[in-house]
């Protein structure tokens, strides 16, 4: 396979400031924003947005499988971050708290959401980055054909392992369940896409 | 497994993390400054304790139905009867009428042809109660 630059590294396009591997493990990057949001500044949202926009983005587009409803809980986040207020300055991790709370406005999105037919996530494309590569684009493209076919808890694991590199008990954590939980469903989304491969090959 | 060999995680190392919508930057940034401007919900309690009059209003009643228990406690005897004793009086008229009800004419027992212990039968003995077959019986 050949070697693409790093998702998190790609330059944005008509929008400042893009998250990047080494943002995100900053914790006291976030906690300096958090702690500043707390004070009462809104400036800093701004940063914040551009550090975790996209991997929340990500995680409420694989959970919701609607690029709408994966807006508006971004939308939705944000206004929780600033309603949050002094409390924010408790939050030991930002990065978890951002990531489980962006987990529940997902699932709330998705009943809320329940009633209207949703499309088909299989035709957003756009869904995942487009990679430069062509056959990477191909895999991608085939990957996302059957990721599509999952579960969303599957999917969303597998979002987060593969895409945004956590390790299991940071997948727990950031879902609300045990680690050991987060891994077996990691496993049989994984069994579910080897089989769906297997039968398509 | 290996991992480089498995086709599923290899075909999932092609997928990237998705771009944000253009403009929603923009949208989640103005969702929280208005979010931030918005002055928290004020609850009653707190309302109430952080508003003068109402804390002298609340300071008032209490102060009212303080002296209001201490004048009917300690009221004079010229003010006119209360209910209470009233219904006290009749409570215990009824109370007496009560006793004389539960206070039953013993039952003999030798006569309802139960077995008695030699002890018990010496026993004081009750006046029996009047029947109306006595009744009939005086009159002829």
């Amino acid at each position: 396979m050949d070697a693409v630059a790093p998702p998190m590294m790609d330059a944005a396009i008509g929008e400042p400031g893009v998250a990047c591997t080494g943002a995100w493990d900053d914790v006291s990057r976030w906690i300096e924003i958090f702690g500043e949001v707390a004070a009462g500044r809104t400036e800093p949202l701004g940063d914040l947005y551009d550090m975790a926009s996209r991997r929340l983005y990500g995680l409420a587009l694989w959970r919701t499988g609607s690029r709408d409803l994966a807006a508006e809980v971004v939308q939705e986040l944000f206004i929780r971050v600033a309603e949050h207020g002094e409390r924010l300055a408790s939050v030991r991790d930002p990065r978890w708290w951002l990531l489980s709370v962006t987990h529940r406005l997902a699932i709330d999105a998705v009943r809320r959401a329940a009633r209207r037919e949703a499309e088909p996530i299989e035709e957003h494309g756009e869904l995942a980055a487009e990679p430069v590569d062509h056959a990477r684009a191909v895999d991608a493209q085939r990957a996302w054909a059957l990721v599509a076919r999952l579960s969303a808890k599957q999917r969303e694991v597998i979002y987060l392992h593969h895409v945004a590199e956590m390790s299991h008990a940071e997948i727990g954590r950031c879902l609300g369940v045990p680690a050991f939980t987060a891994a077996s469903r990691y496993r049989l989304a994984l069994k579910a896409l080897r089989g769906m491969l297997g039968r398509t090959t | 497994m290996n991992v480089e060999r498995d086709p599923a995680t290899r075909l999932l190392a092609a997928i990237e993390e998705p771009e944000p919508p253009r403009g929603l930057r923009g949208l989640a940034l103005a969702g929280a400054a208005a979010a931030g401007a918005r002055k928290p919900a004020v609850d009653a309690w707190r309302r109430l304790w952080e508003s003068r009059p109402l804390r002298l209003a609340w300071a008032v009643a209490v102060a009212l139905l303080l002296a209001a228990n201490v004048i009917i406690r300690t009221g004079s005897p010229s003010h006119p009867r209360t209910a209470a004793p009233i219904a006290a009086s009749k409570e215990h008229q009824n109370s007496r009428e009560l006793q004389a009800i539960i206070e039953l004419p013993r039952i003999r027992l030798e006569h309802a042809g139960i077995d008695v212990p030699e002890g018990r039968a010496a026993g004081p003995r009750t006046p029996e109660p009047k029947t109306p077959h006595h009744d009939t019986e005086d009159k002829s």
